[in-house]
């Protein structure tokens, strides 16, 4: 079985192709970055129109890459969402057109799920298991039951982490994205202990997140020191930034740990995805919790930490396998939760 | 020969198969939303009735704009998708293309054909073709003094967009226009309106000496489209690329919003 998978989500072009014995034949990955840099951050109209402009030619890349054409593929996953809708809309109707022409199946793929999914592509990792994803869009803790069962444990209410990385590092004036950004400064900081940055939600009830709070600490912190700010004021208040998420991060997981062994006794397993899992200070802190709880820490390549659409096409297989697949008129969503049954979180915006 | 062509520009949503001299299936359905769902079923209805499976189509056509952003980004998508997973050309033909072909020769007999596209703002995109539907040079022609005044080049420096770049080269592509801007442009001599936007110019051109509207049709249809592209040579026609006709509404840091 090998499926191509299209990713078009937010501001990576991404064309794979992917088979069932867990071969990644092809994964092409094309950044708008220089694109949305200007803007300090993505803007939706340049994303869509940069994702048709690039998406059948990286196809094509793709299908060569793996020395695979049309004929040898047994279907065609897309993200279907959620996401900057202009481009989930691009790589839907692409796929839906392949699968129209060469009479495969359509799957349209949830972006979480592929996130969610992706750690089994590269690891043998048995249901189920506790997942934390954080990326510029998403900040969630998941339990993760089966292919298309997932239960929420927790979610951001406001900013999601990578988002929080992005405004932080604006706001320090080190750049965008913000994130790698951040980090790379944070790691000439000398005293970072010497800003009083909040821990937001720790100790809370629930695994519930929150970091609009963190960032205007910061901003406060940040007009108290000499203007324009110092190269060392900069990394002290990065590395401070990157504790103070660190520390809800794991705090909210170690409350999920225990609300996942409540919920699922047999769940010995931690996996972290999404882009802030390529961050070395959080990764490093949150394999810590796994191993003092006693618990197996995994988390995907960078590779496939990031938007990616061989984690779209590892889930079309995944689908696929179980006899799924989608209609023709499938209508691409914009907001699409893993976990339907979750109550709104309290003061949650649209990305909760 | 066998062509499909597809239409999503505008408030419907239409697929069409020409072979052979003529179209012998087409769907044609109004919406100003959903044409990402309808699309590729609409597709499927259209082979099967002709007969046709999507491999055996010789040539592929697909409105390109103006039009609506989502809109014209789902039918290219999906065109560009087939021609992928099919290895056959695709051509693109523009909104106004498709609008000035559907006329009855005799209502655009012994005159210019004005093309209005409704842009979802105060501004219509517009393009002036003769009698025998050649695009005209229009008086912007060497004589840049009488640009209307709100009709400046686009203020924003990446329109991401290589079709417009190419457009650059075209003299009588005039930018997006408001009606009163539109009335000062046009050049004098009988005129037919035609368009999704050929309303909003009722009221600023009513009082123009032999000026007649018609709204028939606003929307373009891929029954036209296929029609047209038929007559291509193999190679003419528009690149199968975007024609957005306006930059993507961002602000630079620093450069504060424009109204």
């Amino acid at each position: 079985m090998i499926v191509l998978g299209i990713e078009s989500s937010c501001d990576e072009t991404s064309a794979a192709i992917v088979s069932e014995n867990k071969k990644i034949l092809s994964n092409v990955i094309l950044s708008q970055i220089a694109d949305h840099a200007p803007y300090g951050g993505v803007v939706p109209e340049i994303a869509a129109r940069a994702h048709l402009d690039h998406l059948d030619r990286l196809i094509s890349e793709a299908l060569a890459c793996a020395q695979v054409n049309f004929s040898g593929l047994s279907g065609v996953a897309a993200t279907g969402g959620p996401g900057l809708i202009g481009g989930v809309i691009v790589g839907v109707m692409t796929a839906k057109a392949i699968a129209l022409a060469r009479g495969l199946p359509f799957l349209a793929i949830n972006h979480l799920e592929g996130h969610a999914l992706s750690v089994r592509l590269t690891s043998d990792i048995e249901w189920p298991y506790l997942l934390l994803l954080v990326s510029g869009g998403h900040c969630q803790l998941l339990l993760v039951e089966r292919v298309g069962q997932y239960r929420r444990l927790g979610t951001t209410i406001d900013d999601a982490v990578g988002e929080a990385f992005d405004k932080a590092a604006k706001l320090l004036g080190l750049g965008y994205p913000g994130g790698p950004a951040l980090e790379r400064a944070a790691r000439a900081a000398v005293a970072p202990e010497r800003f009083a940055l909040p821990r937001p939600m720790v100790g809370r009830p629930g695994c519930d997140f929150s970091f609009s709070g963190l960032k205007t600490a910061l901003g406060r912190c940040a007009a108290g020191c000499p203007q324009p700010l110092s190269a060392i004021d900069a990394a002290d208040l990065a590395a401070g930034f990157q504790e103070a998420v660190a520390d809800a991060l794991v705090d909210r997981t170690g409350r999920a740990l225990a609300l996942a062994r409540i919920a699922a006794p047999q769940c010995r397993t931690l996996v972290v995805a999404g882009g802030v899992a390529a961050n070395q200070c959080i990764r490093t802190r949150l394999e810590a919790l796994a191993q003092r709880a006693g618990w197996r820490f995994e988390a995907p390549p960078l590779a496939l930490c990031t938007d990616n659409a061989a984690m779209i096409a590892w889930a079309g297989i995944e689908r696929l396998r179980l006899g799924e697949q989608d209609r023709l008129d499938f209508a691409p969503r914009p907001r699409w939760p893993l976990d339907p049954t979750a109550p709104r979180a309290p003061g949650a915006g649209v990305k909760a | 020969m066998k062509i499909l062509a597809l239409e999503t520009t505008g408030s419907a949503c239409s697929v069409a198969l020409w072979r052979d001299g003529g179209v012998v299936a087409r769907r044609f359905e109004a919406m100003t939303r959903g044409h990402a769902e309808r699309l590729v079923p609409m597709i499927g209805e259209v082979l099967a009735e002709a007969g046709v499976t999507a491999g055996a189509v010789d040539r592929l056509a697909v409105t390109v704009g103006p039009g609506a952003f989502t809109g014209l980004r789902v039918g290219l998508a999906t065109a560009r998708g087939l021609a992928l997973a099919t290895g056959r050309p695709l051509v693109g033909v523009t909104t106004f293309e498709a609008i000035a072909h559907a006329l009855p020769l005799e209502s655009r007999r012994g005159r210019s054909l004005l093309v209005a596209v409704d842009s979802r703002r105060t501004e219509l995109f517009l393009r002036l073709f003769d009698a025998t539907l050649t695009l005209t040079p229009s008086s912007l022609d060497g004589d840049s003094s009488r640009l209307p005044s709100d009709a400046g080049p686009p203020s924003r420096p990446d329109t991401g967009d290589v079709s417009v770049s190419r457009l650059a080269g075209i003299t009588h592509e005039p930018p997006p226009l408001s009606p009163e801007a539109c009335a000062r442009w046009l050049p004098p001599g009988p005129l037919l309106v035609a368009g999704c936007g050929a309303a909003a110019l009722r009221d600023i051109l009513g009082d123009r000496p032999d000026t007649v509207f018609t709204d028939d049709p606003g929307w373009a249809d891929a029954a036209v489209v296929a029609d047209f592209a038929a007559q291509l040579a193999p190679g003419a026609g528009w690149p199968p690329r975007p024609l957005y006709l306006r930059a993507p509404d961002a602000t630079l840091p620093g450069e504060g919003r424009r109204s």
